[in-house]
């Protein structure tokens, strides 16, 4: 029954939103190219295949059936709305990069990130496991929440991710889209026609070279590098040489002892690293770094070098980039799992601030039953934590809790 | 600017040379006559050089348009017999003969071969660098996404600014390999009518070379007798169909395959089989090094595949695995999509799909 008021709140709630704020809803380039799918709001199933001439076909299509999300295909078909993939006749697809906290390891998913055995009741913190611990079951449900933190994650992966977008691929600002998700990352569009037609291992390839996939430091010529010439005509063709240089530096500068063994170096190799900082540092931008620790040689420089490419990679969810049949949220859509809209970041990346610019509902106060949540921020307000309680909230806050699952309209 | 008929010989592939040939305006039937005799000659000759040696040679000293029209009479020729291994094989040969030729030539030349056959943006670096080429990333990812060696994962390349830099014999190396692409297709594209009499002695000459010539094929059957292919996991699959196709696989990829089947039980006898369905595979070498994994060689030792982490490496998993559950091991999804299969015993034979391999994947 509660669950029944949250579905026809969500339900007006997100109508209203949609037949107000058509505006913001983006179209992608040639709509009529591509196809589109819904979630249903109240069972969750996917409702896909469907194609729109016009934005207006397709806000009224929303508005009627209020979705909780909305997706369109990277790629371009010849008829978008054939029922079979086989019958659509691709054309090309825009290249996509998702970002997810899911993908990346940051601290405060262990406190806020939690599991539920949908079989035995079995809870835990953090990601949740395979398979439940206690019965085996598969069927574990996932609570997950986001913070500043791990959002602050996710915008230093996309702030590599275009790094190697512009300065590595040559690809300009106009040819890219970066977007806020609505959750908890970022997407960033890619429609450069140059790229629009590659097949799948190419793309794959993409990926690998963004997430460093199979690199080989001495393939990037490092470890035989001899003086500072060849290092400058190195740089001058090599972003990921680059990249490794850097990001070596960084790990020399930091590094202590336990971090060399940590990647593979002897206990004697990670200290005579450290005690030969100095003179490490002193020769790297030289080139002459190769044979400025006694007993470390090249297999060791190659393990530093990977660690470097380990921090240096950005964490895209590969699987996203590959598939050339994906479907990405709708731009400017809301989300189902919060009730932000996915954001276009049009600005400076680094000032982005997801938790307000994304706010989609910015009248009102509803009042929810809160059974459990942990302190959040949504705009300037923090709110929280609340346990078995009755509140009265902004809008945007109380669909946060609503979509989320953890409480309840009164 | 006139085209010289030198270049158009060397490069018969062009859209250059096509419309040369195309202002010619010949039919088969013309090929009939004496005066062409030579060139008819001179096709066959093209053909014969594919299957026997793996090359077209270079024919500087014959009349330049014997060597340009002998060209698209070759692609009727094969495209006429129908037979893959031979396209396959006579696009192998061309393309091999311009990379030769490319090797010699300036850097303004190989240039103009790549926009103007591939449409390809490059440029010549020179060897400030030390590299000589920058090729734009979308065409190397386009033609380089097929080789699997590690040399030529992106990842290992110098990418900078939307181009990727290569030395000339890498530079040249890639352009074959668009080059093969177009010649499969031009083969597909040609006439392929009733031959006139004096070309149907041509043909039939070849296809009695061509079964000479052709590696045993009973292969596949002989595999799935003993295996269940279906069963085989993407990675294996892809390189499985790949030698099917007599197609080159990376190193890593062929040891992998190699072991893989000589663990499941495969006899290493029709294992070498398998791979010479490879136009130019080496048949002693071959069978030296699947003696060798199979551990009757040298160090005695039996090799296991490589695990999932290795393939995903070197960039042969397919899909980062996302069909494959969580396995660790290709022989482990192998053992589980068995049972999936139902127990199969030495005596039972598999219930086996007649699905080409290729809508398994
Ligand atoms: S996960 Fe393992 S078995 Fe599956 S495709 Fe990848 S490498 Fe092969
Ligand atoms: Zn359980
Ligand atoms: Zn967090």
């Amino acid at each position: 029954m509660e669950r029944g008021r949250n579905l026809s709140f969500l339900r007006s709630l997100f109508r209203k939103f949609y037949e107000e704020n058509g505006a913001l809803l983006e179209t992608p380039s040639s709509m009529e190219r591509r196809e589109f799918g819904f979630l249903t709001l109240d069972r969750r199933i996917m409702v896909r295949h469907l194609s729109f001439e016009k934005k207006d076909e397709l806000l009224e299509f929303i508005v009627d059936r209020v979705p909780s999300d909305c997706y369109r295909s990277a790629a371009y078909y010849m008829d978008p709305g054939a029922p079979e993939m086989s019958g659509k006749g691709w054309l090309g697809a825009d290249l996509v990069f998702d970002i997810d906290a899911d993908h990346i390891p940051s601290p405060c998913k262990e406190e806020h990130d939690r599991w539920r055995c949908l079989d035995c009741g079995e809870e835990g913190k953090g990601t949740a496991p395979d398979l439940c611990p206690r019965c085996g079951s598969k069927r574990i449900e996932e609570r997950l929440w986001f913070c500043s933190r791990c959002l602050e994650a996710a915008k230093l992966e996309t702030v590599k991710l275009l790094d190697f977008l512009t300065s590595d691929f040559g690809l300009t600002y106009d040819e890219l889209k970066v977007y806020f998700s609505g959750h908890r990352g970022y997407h960033v569009h890619v429609e450069s026609e140059a790229l629009r037609s590659l097949g799948q291992d190419a793309r794959r390839e993409i990926a690998d070279y963004i997430t460093g996939l199979g690199i080989d430091p001495s393939m990037h010529g490092l470890l035989h590098l001899r003086g500072e010439d060849e290092l400058s005509k190195l740089l001058e063709c090599s972003s990921w040489a680059g990249r490794l240089m850097r990001g070596g530096y960084e790990f020399i500068l930091e590094g202590s002892v336990e971090d060399f063994v940590r990647i593979g170096l002897s206990k004697y190799q990670a200290s005579a690293l450290v005690e030969n900082r100095d003179v490490v540092l002193e020769s790297w931008w030289k080139g002459g770094f190769l044979k400025s620790v006694k007993g470390l040689g090249r297999r060791g420089w190659a393990k530093v070098f990977l660690e470097a490419a380990r921090r240096e990679a950005a964490l895209i969810d590969t699987v996203v980039t590959t598939d050339v049949h994906r479907l990405i949220r709708l731009e400017g859509s809301l989300h189902g799992k919060t009730g932000f809209r996915k954001t276009r970041v049009s600005g400076s990346l680094e000032s982005f601030d997801p938790l307000k610019e994304a706010i989609a509902f910015n009248r009102g106060e509803v009042r929810i039953y809160v059974e459990k949540a942990p302190e959040f921020r949504v705009g300037d307000s923090i709110y929280g934590p609340y346990s078995d309680e009755d509140v009265e909230l902004p809008t945007a806050a109380a669909v946060l809790l609503v979509c989320k699952g953890l409480a309840y309209v009164v | 600017m006139e085209v010289s008929r030198e270049k158009l010989a060397r490069y018969p592939f062009t859209s250059e040379a096509a419309e040369y040939i195309k202002a010619r305006g010949l039919f088969l039937s013309d090929f009939e006559k004496p005066e062409f005799q030579v060139v008819v000659e001179r096709a066959e000759e093209r053909i014969r050089e594919a299957l026997e040696k793996g090359v077209v040679s270079y024919r500087g000293d014959v009349v330049a348009d014997v060597e340009i029209l002998s060209f698209p009479l070759a692609l009727a020729l094969v495209n006429s017999i129908q037979d893959n291994f031979l396209k396959h094989r006579y696009a192998l040969a061309e393309s091999e003969r311009a990379r030769r030729i490319l090797a010699n030539e300036e850097p303004r030349v190989v240039l103009e071969v790549a926009r103007d056959a591939l449409g390809w943006k490059a440029r010549f670096v020179g060897s400030k660098l030390m590299y000589d080429y920058a090729l734009d990333l979308g065409s190397y990812l386009e033609v380089a996404s097929v080789f699997h060696h590690e040399r030529w994962k992106l990842v290992n390349r110098p990418v900078k600014d939307g181009y990727v830099y290569l030395t000339s014999r890498e530079f040249t190396r890639l352009i074959a390999e668009g080059i093969k692409g177009i010649i499969e297709d031009e083969i597909e594209a040609s006439p392929r009518g009733r031959l006139p009499p004096k070309l149907g002695e041509v043909a039939d000459r070849i296809r009695r070379l061509l079964s000479e010539k052709r590696p045993a094929s009973e292969v596949t059957e002989v595999v799935k007798g003993r295996v269940v292919v279906e069963a085989f996991p993407p990675c294996i699959k892809s390189f499985y169909q790949a030698l099917l196709k007599g197609e080159h696989l990376p190193h890593v990829a062929r040891f992998a395959i190699t072991s893989f089947l000589l663990n499941i039980g495969v006899e290493v006898e029709e294992v070498v089989k398998l791979f010479t369905r490879i136009p130019d595979a080496n048949e002693r070498i071959t069978r030296y090094q699947v003696e060798h994994i199979a551990g009757l060689r040298g160090s005695k030792t039996k090799y296991t595949p490589p695990k999932c982490e290795t393939l995903k490496t070197h960039g042969l998993c397919v899909e980062g695995g996302r069909f494959c559950g969580r396995v660790k091991h290709p022989l482990t999804y192998y053992r589980r999509a068995l049972r999936r299969f139902g127990r199969v015993g030495e005596r039972e034979k598999p219930e086996l799909s007649e699905e080409p391999i290729q809508e398994v994947l």
